[in-house]
């Protein structure tokens, strides 16, 4: 195959159905801070067609429909609509020019029927609504495209299937002949998804264009028409489906630059140290739900969790951290059961937490000292009795911090004034130390430089090579590349497979992350 | 007239500012703004209203500078830090209360033994007016009584029955989706801010130029706190508010009339009512519906802060 990554922007091919395109993007900038979100990006649509926006997290896609919604402004870059330039300021500018989203939020407000929903913010200040007539409208609409809810039921009462169906037909009553749906499928059923399809298709037989944003590469070729991929930001291809296959999506999605995989051998053979079994949370239908994961953490090594997120990730370390309480299975430290235990027992049976945001990892209005002793409060030489032991506090602060290459921190200062690195790097040493079993790091190095990396990735394999077990849960494929013994991926709540590192193989990962291989 | 029929066409009248300060709250609370400051806004609806009709010996004039003022109060004191300056709806609905209360306290010093140049007769509704016991209590009061009621009515069908009034209930629902439908969030709430003030304005006039025919600082005696308890009573709905009036109201003139009639109450006692009776809405009201319905009657997003792009 010739190298998708220089097609030129123009060269899109086979631009289906009229001749203006019905949505045209040229060099879209989008900048947050040093970030840039989106580079230059030339994104056209043809007249009734499902065109697929397919990408890792942070690839752009949102950001890009964002833009042509007006919910953000671009920095850069020109939109035209049916081949005339527009300018699109707010969500109301795009409603006027028939561009319709349906977020993964749906924005429906709870208390009102599905047919109130479906009608709020139309028409004159003076319009007479009665109820009757706006649920017979809403029958109609319901009805034409197959969208199976009543219309006088309350939207707190329906199921993510129906919400989404409301939301859709929300947009299609303001006139929307552009619909973009945001990772549309995240959160439904196997069921609810193939009823959304016939509703696409439903849609574009009546000459609609739909935008079908996603990382799920099964479902892309299924019900896309043309297929564009983005990565970090900037588009990578545009192809039609019949050129496609989960394979050499997954390797355009992912990219071509390969990391070296350095073999490991293995310190420790060690025991399992953390082990979950048949783990289950939440509602089924819920996005993010575990169903049905067995995980074991062995003595010495990394285990690596890939996935997107929301797919089950952030709820399996909660689960294996004790802040949440699965609704079925059970979770072992060494030998102790510790099912429906809380995050204190797990902490007193050593299983420490690295957790994905800071602020709960950290007390910030705090000082130093006192963050560092935080998971031994209740324990001498810094407890006695009911009182804390000053003169114990220090020098234990200092000697992690000390560890964590953090020695020339004042204690006493407020933690708050961490930078992101340092704050991260105190949180593992605490928990490396109060919980020298296991550690379950989540995203431990999102958001820090490179040198503050380096340190985290020494630290956590500084916990491994002490015979701790480390879970770690990132999106960073890199990042788990390097430091995992084993990787497993996760998708739609389940464990979908656990390679070896000898296996490890990015586009294999990239196809399970997807939903594809196995 | 009897003197049952005195006393009870006595509280409908003192109902009425309640429901004018009420309705103004329910504008707010609907569009998800709590505003606690009604007294504040009462009193210098009232001390304006009354300047005015002493002033140019017009009383009509009075009602429309009152709540014109009041909406100018209302909209710089309460509406600009809450929705402009993003600040919390408690502090500032204090703010306004301290304010209005020292502010027409000043503007009235003059006015205190003033009396009113002309006052309002009672407009007897035809054939209504005839009925036997209700017509005397109903039918035969003040305008402003019958304006009252009818402005509740009117909001009461465009918050149920118009596009608009659906517009108006999502804000306060869920301000977030009601921007992403379209709705100019921000401005209607801006909107009612002022209409609203200028409710509770013409309440304070109403009391100043219909109920008491004078002036004196802080003559709402607490009516306002009475009014917010009474949006809470009537399960934020306006029609729930005139009958909520009239029971206020009746608590209202508890004290003056058993008084007059040498009732073995202390009439100090009597005086409490509508405020004990405000506080066991505030206690239980929530609670009840609570147990009834599995569910609070309040608008969802009433007193959170909405503030574009975020949710």
């Amino acid at each position: 195959m010739s190298n998708p990554e220089h097609h030129p922007a123009g060269a899109a091919p086979t631009p289906l159905g009229g001749s203006e395109p019905a949505l045209e993007m040229r060099g879209i900038v989008k900048r947050f801070g040093d970030y840039t979100a989106l580079d230059r990006v030339d994104f056209e649509l043809a007249q009734g067609e499902v065109h697929a926006l397919l990408g890792e997290n942070g690839a752009g896609k949102t950001t890009l429909m964002n833009v042509a919604t007006g919910i953000i402004d671009a920095d850069a870059g020109t939109i035209a609509v049916g081949g005339r330039e527009a300018r699109i300021r707010s969500p109301r500018d795009a409603t006027r020019l028939g561009i319709g989203m349906v977020h993964q939020h749906f924005r429906l407000v709870r208390n009102f029927t599905v047919a109130e929903n479906v009608h709020l913010g139309l028409g004159g200040v003076g319009r007479l609504v009665s109820r009757r007539e706006l649920e017979r409208r809403t029958a109609e609409w319901s009805e034409r495209f197959g969208f199976d809810v009543d219309p006088s039921a309350r939207v707190a009462e329906l199921s993510v299937g129906q919400l989404q169906r409301v939301a859709i037909m929300r947009a299609l009553v303001r006139g929307a002949n552009i619909l973009v749906l945001d990772e549309p499928t995240a959160v439904l059923t196997p069921q609810a998804a193939s009823q959304l399809f016939s509703i696409i298709r439903g849609m574009v037989a009546e000459g609609r264009t739909v935008v079908f944003i996603s990382h799920k590469l099964d479902e892309v070729i299924e019900i896309a028409d043309r297929i564009s991929v983005l990565r970090g930001g900037a588009r990578i291809a545009t192809l039609p489906k019949e050129e496609c296959t989960t394979v050499s999506l997954a390797r355009l999605m992912v990219g071509h630059e390969m990391k070296e995989v350095r073999p490991r051998p293995r310190e420790h053979q060690g025991d399992p140290l953390l082990v979950a079994q048949g783990l289950r949370t939440g509602e089924a239908d819920r996005r993010g739900a575990l169903k049905d994961v067995d995980v074991a953490v062995l003595g010495g090594e990394i285990l690596g969790v890939a996935g997107v997120s929301g797919n089950g990730q952030a709820e399996l370390a909660q689960v294996l951290t004790g802040m949440l309480k699965p609704a079925a299975g059970t979770v072992r430290v060494g030998d102790r059961e510790l099912g429906g235990a809380g995050a204190r027992a797990f902490g007193k049976a050593g299983v420490g937490h690295v957790p994905e945001d800071l602020r709960i990892g950290l007390s910030l209005e705090q000082t130093i000292e006192m963050n560092a002793v935080m998971k031994v409060v209740e324990q001498p030489p810094v407890r006695r009795g009911p009182f804390l032991v000053r003169s114990a506090i220090r020098p234990y602060a200092r000697e992690l911090l000390e560890r964590g290459g953090l020695a020339a921190l004042e204690v006493t200062r407020r933690a708050g004034t961490l930078s992101g690195g340092q704050a991260q790097r105190l949180v593992i040493q605490r928990e490396l130390r109060a919980g020298n079993r296991a550690l379950v790091a989540v995203h431990p190095s999102r958001g820090l430089d490179v040198a503050a990396t380096q340190a985290v990735h020494e630290a956590l394999l500084d916990a491994r090579s002490h015979g701790a077990g480390v879970l770690l849960v990132s999106e960073d494929l890199d990042e788990l590349f390097e430091l995992s013994d084993r990787i497993a991926v996760m998708y739609e709540g389940r464990i979908a497979a656990t390679l070896e590192r000898a296996a490890f193989d990015r586009e294999q990962v990239g196809l399970l992350m997807g939903g594809g291989g196995r | 007239m009897n003197a049952t029929e005195a006393a009870l066409a006595l509280a409908v009248l003192s109902a009425a500012p309640l429901l004018y300060a009420a309705l103004g709250e329910l504008l707010h609370e609907k569009l998800g703004m709590f505003n606690a400051g009604i007294e504040g806004v009462m009193l210098m609806g009232g001390v304006i209203g009354y300047m005015v009709a002493v002033d140019s010996a017009n009383i009509l004039l009075g009602f429309a500078v009152a709540a014109i003022a009041a909406a100018a109060f209302n909209l710089l004191v309460y509406a600009f830090p809450v929705l402009v300056m993003r600040s919390s709806q408690i502090l500032v609905s204090f703010a306004l209360w301290f304010i209005g209360a020292g502010l027409s306290a000043q503007l009235g010093l003059n006015y205190v033994s003033r009396p009113l140049p002309e006052s309002i007769g009672n407009t007897s509704i035809p054939l209504l007016s005839r009925l036997p016991f209700l017509g005397n209590i109903f039918f035969r009061q003040p305008w402003p009584v019958y304006v009252a009621v009818a402005l509740t009515l009117v909001v009461a069908f465009v918050l149920k029955r118009t596009s608009h009034g659906l517009s108006m209930r999502a804000i306060g629902e869920d301000p977030a989706s009601a921007h992403a439908s379209g709705i100019p969030v921000r401005a209607w709430q801006t909107f009612y801010t002022g209409i609203g003030g200028a409710l509770m304005g013409i309440g304070g006039a109403t009391l100043t130029l219909v109920v008491t025919g004078t002036w004196t600082s802080q003559i709402t005696a607490g009516r306002g706190f009475v009014a917010f308890a009474l949006v809470i009573f009537a399960g934020w709905r306006a029609s729930g508010l005139i009958w909520g009036s009239f029971l206020f109201g009746l608590l209202l003139v508890l004290g003056p009339v058993g008084q007059a009639h040498g009732w073995s109450i202390p009439s100090s006692i009597l005086g409490m009512a509508p405020y004990i009776f405000t506080v066991a809405v505030l206690t239980f009201r929530t609670w009840l519906e609570l147990r009834r319905s599995g569910r609070t009657l309040a608008p969802a997003a009433l007193g959170l802060v909405f503030v574009r792009g975020q949710r």
